[in-house]
């Protein structure tokens, strides 16, 4: 059966590119524009086997929203990996201590990003 | 002819049909009947007996002939209606072909359709990318304008806070660090909008080849539907069973043309690598003029020093915690 990923980025045209290089191997998508509307998905929506997450978003960027939903202790184990444009040491050690499982900056390499999620989302 | 002889005669020819069951050899004329009758009777009756005998034969035969030639009709008749079910199964098979090829042909234009509604779709979406580009490029000139000009403001603090640190001497040690802090700032601020602007440059460089090979996509993606309305037409004039060739060679000539269109996406990637870069320059930029705003905060901020060494990962990488 296909795992569900989550997708949230602020940009559709990232959100599309990144669908198309999982759906084509074979991951189903689900996307967000926003950390809360990804928050809102991670809890409504329990299939999602793993998170792809910008940092910089409107509302509620990418590293609030790793915390906020890795307060949840049946969020524990999901992975979530950053795709962003940010390099800086200083959020990639925020973001690790916050729970992300990686850190991967933009433009990204599509095969490298399906490597990592068939990784990830090993049962 | 003596009438003797003439019995013999007829005598013999009563025999004959005696033997072959025609009339009853009782009744025969013979030697030992004769001495039933008188050996004086008439020829002519004996004519007569012979003419019934021969009436007889001849309705016989008849009956005969009549019973073969209906037997012959009602086998005939039994012949042509197998021969009319067999024609009859032979037409529906021959309907069944057609209809069979019908349905392949309609699987083989619905796979086409979907192919060509795809290549469509990604066209849709490269322009939409496309003109992004256009309104992140007119946005990121707004943005450079701005920063500028905040930049100015931050030289200027700057200057007088180095100004303050003359003026106090030993007391005014924090003007110094707050307007060496600054000056690196405005440093950072002045190389990160350069570099963003320069790569908007690039972009705009960039852009018009890309709008050129969308639109040479979009046609290559109509010539796709007229061949595949030219190789439809082909399959539907012609019978399928015996007129293979004509869809073969639809199909290759799709196939020739969709390899021609596929290898246009191929200029995609460097242009990605490219377009890419602006958004990471930005974030950039829009976080130093963060730090810039907060002022005095972030060279207290112990993250930075531990961190502070670390490089930076490169576009592209991948770091697994």
């Amino acid at each position: 059966m296909s795992k569900t990923i989550l997708i949230v980025d602020d940009s559709g045209t990232v959100r599309q590119q990144v669908a198309m290089a999982l759906n084509q191997a074979g991951f189903k998508t689900v996307e967000a524009a926003d950390g809360q509307q990804g928050a809102r998905a991670i809890d409504s929506n329990r299939d999602i086997a793993m998170v792809v997450c910008d940092v910089n978003m409107p509302v509620m960027n990418g590293l609030e929203m790793i915390e906020l939903v890795k307060r949840k202790p049946e969020n524990n184990a999901l992975p979530i990996l950053m795709l962003t444009t940010e390099g800086q040491p200083a959020l990639i050690k925020r973001a690790k201590e916050a729970g992300a499982v990686g850190w991967m900056v933009k433009p990204f390499n599509a095969g490298q990003l399906v490597t990592a999620a068939r990784h990830l989302t090993k049962a | 002819m003596r009438a003797a002889h003439r019995f013999q005669i007829a005598h013999a020819l009563w025999r004959w049909l005696a033997r072959r069951r025609v009339v009853d050899d009782e009744a025969s004329p013979s030697p030992r009947n004769a001495g039933a009758r008188s050996a004086n009777a008439e020829p002519a009756a004996l004519c007569s007996a012979v003419k019934a005998a021969f009436i007889q034969t001849e309705t016989r035969v008849r009956a005969r002939l009549d019973s073969a030639i209906s037997q012959t009709e009602a086998e005939v008749l039994g012949c042509g209606d197998a021969l009319a079910t067999l024609v009859r199964s032979v037409n529906e098979t021959i309907a069944q072909t057609r209809t069979d090829a019908a349905a392949a042909r309609e699987q083989y234009e619905a796979e086409c359709a979907r192919f060509v509604e795809g290549m469509h779709a990604e066209l849709t979406a490269q322009a939409d990318a496309v003109e992004h580009m256009h309104a992140l490029a007119k946005r990121i000139d707004d943005s450079l304008a701005a920063i500028r000009e905040l930049n100015q403001m931050a030289s200027i603090l700057a200057i007088n806070a180095r100004i303050q640190a003359a003026h106090f001497g030993d007391r005014g040690r924090t003007f110094t660090v707050l307007a060496d802090r600054m000056g690196e700032l405005s440093s950072t601020i002045t190389d990160s909008a350069n570099a963003v602007g320069s790569t908007v440059d690039d972009m705009r460089h960039a852009l018009p080849p890309v709008l050129e090979r969308t639109a040479s996509m979009r046609k290559h993606a109509s010539v796709f539907i007229d061949a595949i309305g030219v190789a439809t037409h082909r399959s539907s004039a012609a019978d399928a069973a015996t007129d293979g060739d004509a869809a073969t060679e639809g199909l290759s000539k799709l196939m020739e043309l969709s390899n021609r269109a596929l290898s246009h996406l191929q200029f995609q990637d460097p242009m990605v690598q490219n377009i890419g870069a602006i958004p990471r320059e930005l974030d950039r930029l829009r976080t130093n003029v963060g730090r810039l705003l907060d002022g005095m905060a972030l060279p207290e901020d112990p993250s930075l020093s531990e961190t502070a060494s670390q490089p930076e990962p490169e576009a592209g990488a991948l770091v697994m915690f």
